[in-house]
């Protein structure tokens, strides 16, 4: 997959849940693949600008190449 | 048809080998519960090809299976489903949590929850299989939770903490699942324990994400005087 770099492809899923009322009580789990062989990273957030500000980053760094 | 832990196929009691392609075919149709358009099949399942490439695979999957002889499959005009006739652990499992969910099992002792414990094909890495695997997760997590308060309500609680911990092993910020898991030690005795747990789950929160526990959890814990 590296050899290719058009053919590069990441996974980013968003796992999201309450444990209070919206949107105090929100949680995310983000796992990010960036490359398909490569090992998952994870991250929390508890408000949608932090999800948000984390899947932007998970994203400018896969369009990097980091 | 069985996908949770790893594919496995029977009939009666006598388990039957197929290809992987075939395989994969079965378990996607198995978790699309729906007749599914024969070119979104192909398209899903050997997304790397030109169309013409994937629906080729398509009809030799089809082929292969058809001369085993084992009627899977129903193929309609240009839809194809699982036949009505096969039956999918991840649908009865799917039911179980629904019924734990809704409090509809009164004795919760009586269930066979072990499969709760497991994903649906853990070492597949199929694109198309990991918003199923998740959305399942989430089902089995809620329900194991429900379990595990009705297992403390009923004095059951070596299995409460089992229930919830296999949640919390999962996913340690989700609170709900730690207060269940904490109520039960708390309920068995096991005091020091509540409170290395609690400890534990209050640091995480805080470095993770920088909050403290909800009130519920602090009142959980209130009589333990956790500093």
């Amino acid at each position: 997959v590296t050899d290719h770099p058009e053919r590069r492809a990441g996974i980013m899923l968003v796992r999201v849940w309450l444990e209070a009322p919206a949107p105090k009580g929100l949680r995310a789990r983000l796992i990010g693949i960036s490359d398909l062989s490569l090992e998952r990273e994870t991250s929390a957030a508890s408000s949608v600008d932090e999800v948000c500000d984390q899947v932007r980053a998970w994203l400018e760094a896969f369009v990097a190449g980091r | 048809v069985y996908l949770i832990r790893a594919f496995r196929l029977t009939q009666g009691d006598v388990s039957i080998a197929m290809p992987g392609s075939v395989q994969r075919l079965v378990a996607f149709l198995a978790l699309q519960r729906r007749p599914v358009p024969r070119q979104q099949v192909a398209e899903t399942l050997w997304a790397e090809g030109t169309i013409d490439q994937s629906s080729a695979c398509l009809r030799s999957t089809l082929w292969r299976l058809g001369s085993r002889g084992v009627p899977l499959v129903r193929t309609r005009a240009r839809h194809l489903a699982l036949a009505d006739h096969v039956t999918v652990d991840v649908h009865d499992l799917e039911q179980v949590a629904h019924r734990l969910i809704s409090g509809a099992d009164h004795d919760p002792g009586e269930l066979d929850y072990a499969d709760l414990m497991d994903d649906v094909l853990p070492d597949w890495r199929d694109d198309w299989l990991l918003v199923e695997r998740e959305r399942f997760r989430q089902l089995r997590m809620h329900a194991l939770e429900a379990l595990s308060v009705r297992l403390a309500h009923a004095g059951r609680l070596a299995q409460a903490i089992d229930a919830s911990l296999a949640v919390v092993c999962h996913e340690p910020l989700r609170e709900s699942a730690q207060r269940a898991l904490i109520g039960a030690h708390i309920l068995e005795g096991n005091l020091q324990e509540a409170v290395r747990q609690y400890r534990t789950f209050r640091d995480l929160l805080s470095s993770e994400l920088g909050i403290g526990p909800s009130p519920l959890m602090v009142e959980l814990v209130r009589s333990l005087n956790v500093q």
